[in-house]
């Protein structure tokens, strides 16, 4: 459910809650490009914009699809007439969506997990968060810009929950 | 009744094959039932003859050709595939050959990612009352195919391969394409 303009301001007003910047606490998501089979239902549930679909196709996705698969069937049929190696990733015309290499934006995953839950092919890995707040919740503070002045050391321990509570009262 | 056309186009297609030279190369044309399969018909009822590569396909719609169609056709013995549609805004589903020009334009630019002449793929269009413009479409491919080498493959030619010149390259794809395929199968069952 998307917040209210009041909604915002409370979360504002918090001190160090910072929807977008909780990647420090979220899942690391590991990309496996050879089994994704291009169905965007990544792009569609990601509720930050960090996976989308893209506007080039890399080539070798195809020659490095498991076998069985419908492009697994196609790289091999590729392989089959290839003369050389693909040397970059091909513009794709806009009425092809399928044949899309999804763009992953590590900047601005939320690491909700989300895109891993819903992966029809198990192309996507959520590992368990990276729980080391000590060190890392100030060092984030900052590169959120416009961190309060208030938010200088006491609220260290607070700030995990806090993001977490906030992120996921914005991720529906 | 699409069967008996078929036979019909081919007892009509065949004759001319014997007396004009054409090679062994062959083409797949997949043409869509409302357009280019009835010029094709047409065609055929007028006894204008076709070239002799030629295979003919029928398919509801060329939206239904998808890039899997098209490069299995070349990898299983094609050496150019066509796909015949309804003039572009005239498709009965609307925008199906749309959709057909885009992911023939995406074929070729993977076949040229691989070192494959793009044209070997081609899209046409033309309306049902078009016959000529069907086979002229035709030949034009036939003649592009035919000034086009044979189309080399690898796992049904490798016996040929050793006096070829092209066996080198055509090698080092093969051995080095393989090598990342197995590392991503490795890690896969690893994980
Ligand atoms: S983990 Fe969440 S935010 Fe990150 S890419 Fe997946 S769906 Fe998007
Ligand atoms: S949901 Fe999975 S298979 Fe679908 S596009 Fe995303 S990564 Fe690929």
């Amino acid at each position: 459910m998307p917040l209210t303009n009041r909604g915002h301001e409370i979360l504002g007003r918090l001190p160090t809650a910072r929807p977008r910047t909780s990647s420090g606490i979220g899942c690391e998501i590991v990309r496996h490009e050879e089994l994704c089979v291009g169905c965007g239902t990544c792009a569609k549930n990601c509720p930050s914009g960090a996976s989308r679909r893209g506007d080039t196709f890399d080539v070798w996705q195809l020659l490095d699809a498991p076998a069985g698969s419908r492009r697994g069937a196609l790289g091999a049929a590729l392989r089959r007439i290839a003369r050389r190696e693909p040397a970059g990733p091909i513009e794709v015309p806009p009425r092809v969506t399928v044949y899309r290499t999804i763009v992953y934006d590590a900047e601005l995953c939320l690491g909700c997990g989300t895109c891993a839950r819903n992966c029809p092919a198990d192309a996507i890995e959520a590992l368990a968060p990276k729980l080391s707040m000590t060190g890392d919740a100030t060092p984030t503070l900052p590169t959120t810009g416009g961190g309060a002045a208030t938010s200088s050391a006491t609220p260290n321990a607070a700030a995990p929950t806090l993001a977490g509570a906030a992120s996921g009262e914005v991720t529906p | 009744m699409t069967a008996e056309r078929s036979n019909h186009d081919r007892t009509t297609a065949e004759p001319s094959g014997s007396t004009h030279v054409t090679g062994d190369r062959s083409i797949v044309a997949f043409c869509c039932r409302e357009c280019a399969y009835a010029a094709a018909d047409a065609s055929a009822n007028a006894r204008t003859s076709l070239p002799p590569s030629v295979r003919l396909v029928l398919v509801p719609c060329t939206g239904r050709v998808s890039p899997l169609h098209l490069v299995t056709a070349l990898a299983e013995g094609a050496d150019g595939v066509m796909v015949a549609g309804c003039l572009l805004g005239q498709c009965h589903y609307r925008e199906g050959n749309f959709n057909a020009v885009d992911r023939v334009a995406f074929v070729q630019r993977l076949l040229e990612s691989v070192g494959v002449e793009p044209e070997r793929c081609r899209m046409f269009t033309m309306s049902a009352g078009e016959p000529p413009k069907f086979v002229a479409a035709v030949k034009e491919m036939d003649r592009v195919i035919g000034a086009l080498p044979p189309l080399q493959r690898h796992d049904t030619s490798m016996s040929e391969d050793a006096g070829d010149a092209a066996e080198p390259a055509k090698a080092a794809v093969r051995t080095r394409a393989a090598t990342p395929a197995k590392a991503a199968a490795a890690t896969r069952g690893a994980a």
